[in-house]
């Protein structure tokens, strides 16, 4: 079981290396570290550069945005084209996927997402949870990407701030499976179901 | 606070969160505390429409777009809160139990989403009903069991 875990306490500047030594790999935007906060100064995505054990994993980190509007978190990284994104504004919380596209999944409806709020995502097998607080908020069920075991950060904004940002795999072993069954149709998974059976 | 099952058109680029591939349900429920649902195992951007499960305290807005269309032409009932509960429901309900002229309504809803409704009869399921446009928009498989026997 892996856990990577980022506090962002160090001297302000460029995002480089996590407080446990790991490195962040930014692929797009500006992310630096300011006043013990990880500060996306421009639009973009960055992940760990070090793999969790497993695909079913979760990410989570603490919003310290005043304003609230595309603060996102990714789990199941493989490229800027493949990850699930759960990302928040300050009235909700919303699951996407990029599949070479970014297709919208499932959303909540108005809530109010506040600074310091704890936002997790949690990739178990096919089902998608994204919780506030500890609270479940949405869910869903999806098939479309499986084996990738990185996480990240991803801001559709620029000032968009984070910290205590972390990672892990959510079993001893890490579960990666084989690539997804093809066109397996799993269901409306905020119902708790699919259409097998 | 009913669910409703909508079919509807898929709305959005894929170029960013902000104009996602999306159900164009999903602009005009206004949920409230609950959530919406859609489940898309279908790559969204090879269709022009697509199923949506919702919730909402407010369906007005929904109302007054023609482009969603609920399946069964109603809202499920208000007790129905769960998947297992969605499923028992539909799985009650036959084609033979919708009224005549509804009945035709949905028959031309999924003909004119080019799903093949000859091999359905008045003993189909809506369960069996959903599953068909499940495969259909999910390039011809089927989820396994249940029986749903739609080409």
């Amino acid at each position: 079981m892996t856990t990577l875990t980022d506090n962002f306490n160090r001297a302000n500047g460029a995002i480089g290396n996590s407080s446990e030594g790991w490195s962040w790999t930014v692929t797009g935007g500006t992310f630096t570290v300011a006043s013990n906060e990880c500060s996306c100064d421009s639009a973009g995505i960055m992940h760990a550069a070090s793999d969790l054990a497993g695909d079913d994993h979760f990410v989570e980190a603490t919003i310290r945005d005043t304003i609230i509007t595309n603060w996102g978190i990714t789990a199941r990284y493989a490229d800027d084209s493949n990850f699930y994104l759960a990302q928040a504004t300050s009235t909700s919380l919303t699951i996407f996927k990029n599949v070479s596209g970014f297709t919208q999944i499932a959303t909540t409806g108005s809530l109010t997402i506040a600074q310091g709020d704890v936002i997790k995502f949690e990739c178990n097998n096919s089902a998608l949870k994204v919780y506030e607080n500890g609270v479940e908020r949405v869910s869903v069920t999806d098939t479309s990407l499986t084996g990738q075991i990185r996480c990240g950060i991803r801001s559709g904004s620029s000032l968009r701030l984070y910290d205590d940002w972390s990672a892990a795999d959510l079993s001893a072993g890490g579960g990666t499976r084989p690539a997804k069954m093809a066109g397996y149709w799993a269901g409306y998974a905020g119902l708790s179901g699919g259409f097998a059976g | 606070m009913g669910i409703r099952i909508y079919i509807c058109p898929v709305i959005g680029d894929g170029l960013s969160p902000a104009t996602a591939w999306r159900p164009k349900a999903a602009d005009l429920v206004n949920s409230g505390v609950e959530r919406f649902e859609a489940v898309l195992q279908q790559r969204m951007a090879d269709f022009a429409w697509t199923l949506a499960i919702a919730r909402s305290s407010s369906w007005t807005a929904a109302d007054a777009d023609a482009q969603l269309e609920r399946v069964f032409g109603i809202d499920l009932p208000d007790n129905i809160n769960t998947w297992p509960e969605v499923k028992a429901f539909l799985q009650s309900k036959t084609v033979g139990d919708i009224p005549a002229a509804r009945r035709l309504a949905l028959q031309t809803r999924l003909e004119a989403k080019g799903i093949d409704t000859s091999q359905t009869t008045l003993q189909t399921t809506w369960w069996q009903v959903l599953r068909g446009i499940v495969r259909h928009l999910n390039n011809g498989v089927l989820p396994s069991e249940d029986g749903f026997s739609m080409s």
